[in-house]
């Protein structure tokens, strides 16, 4: 609650003419903006211009940002929309093929689990990776609305403004998208998490 | 409630959007339902590894790259305000010398008038005899009164 409080002060500075106060409210969210985007698109290509994007668009239109949300659902909103802007003009194609979950690569995590000298550090960064791409199995919107949830915490009423949809769409998106991802990911929980 | 309900409720369970009656609910079944509390596992796996994942740190040159791009923007902004400004001071500039030059025509054609005045006032004189009322008499009238006077 203070977070908002003190982003609602930095607007009104910002609309009185204080251009650090759009620069401190960057700083605050830069890092998320940059999260969403990034488990959005899958990849780090272009994360740095895409977030440039956002903010230039946050700076364009701050003035006219009204207490009807909070700040950062309507900055999350705008880094959304880009990015799902971005997987249309990219027509990004699914990187990874479902097999990866079954035979091959599965086969070679066992493999790889039961050797003792594989680091825990790659271990992490595989897990990290095999949830990155799971999640680019599901539609724009869902991966969307998860990574709000998961990554964001937003309630289920904040993601609905940054959506623009309704509560009840977005309980039975998360709903249905959190089931794609356990199907998705169903081997992988089983044998490695 | 039926299995499949409670499990289209697992969801908004672990995000603690349920009423305190659903929660309940579902907390009951959960201690029924190995499948549902399996469920509910992995869930909150997914979410915290959803959150590790996000790993990403932006480059500390983000911020003054924004800054810098919309200080440019501006900059370019108030370059355009300088030929605006220009249009509108010649707009001023073209009206102030049109109504000069209306000035200047009127007054220009004044003396004229003053002049064709006194021309009536001679022909008044001339037609003393009243052989032509003043506002008849045409310029060969008034020529032909001079010459012959």
């Amino acid at each position: 609650m203070k977070t908002q409080t003190d982003d609602f002060q930095l607007v009104e500075a910002f609309k009185a003419g204080d251009e650090q106060a759009f620069e401190k409210l960057m700083r605050r969210y830069h890092r998320q903006v940059a999260n969403i985007i990034y488990l959005t698109l899958g990849n780090r290509d272009e994360i740095e211009d895409l977030t440039q994007e956002v903010f230039i668009r946050v700076y364009k239109s701050l003035h006219r940002f009204e207490r009807d949300s909070s700040v950062y659902s309507w900055i999350y909103r705008i880094a959304v929309n880009i990015s799902i802007d971005e997987i249309r003009r990219r027509k990004i194609k699914r990187t990874l093929s479902l097999e990866f979950f079954t035979d091959g690569k599965l086969e070679e995590e066992k493999r790889s689990k039961e050797t003792p000298t594989a680091s825990d550090a790659l271990f992490d960064e595989e897990k990290k990776q095999v949830i990155r791409d799971a999640l680019q199995q599901l539609s724009p919107i869902h991966r969307a609305i998860l990574v709000l949830r998961e990554y964001e915490d937003l309630s289920y009423e904040e993601i609905a403004e940054s959506m623009h949809i309704s509560v009840q769409a977005v309980k039975s998106r998360i709903f249905r998208a959190r089931e794609e991802m356990r199907k998705l990911l169903q081997d992988y929980f089983e044998e490695r998490i | 409630m039926n299995h499949e309900t409670m499990v289209s409720m697992l969801s908004a369970y672990v995000d603690g959007e349920l009423t305190a009656g659903d929660y309940d609910l579902v907390q009951h079944h959960l201690e029924q339902c190995d499948n549902c509390s399996h469920q509910i596992r992995q869930f909150q796996q997914i979410r915290s590894h959803l959150k590790e994942a996000a790993d990403y740190e932006p480059s500390v040159g983000t911020i003054s790259n924004v800054m810098r791009v919309i200080r440019s923007e501006q900059d370019s902004s108030v370059v355009w305000l300088g030929p605006e400004r220009f249009a509108k001071h010649l707009v001023f500039v073209l009206s102030a010398i049109v109504i000069a030059i209306i000035l200047v025509g009127s007054a220009v054609t004044e003396p004229q008038s003053i002049e064709l005045t006194s021309h009536t006032e001679q022909l008044d004189s001339l037609d003393r005899g009243g052989l032509y009322p003043p506002s008849e008499l045409s310029k060969d009238d008034v020529l032909y009164a001079a010459l012959t006077k």
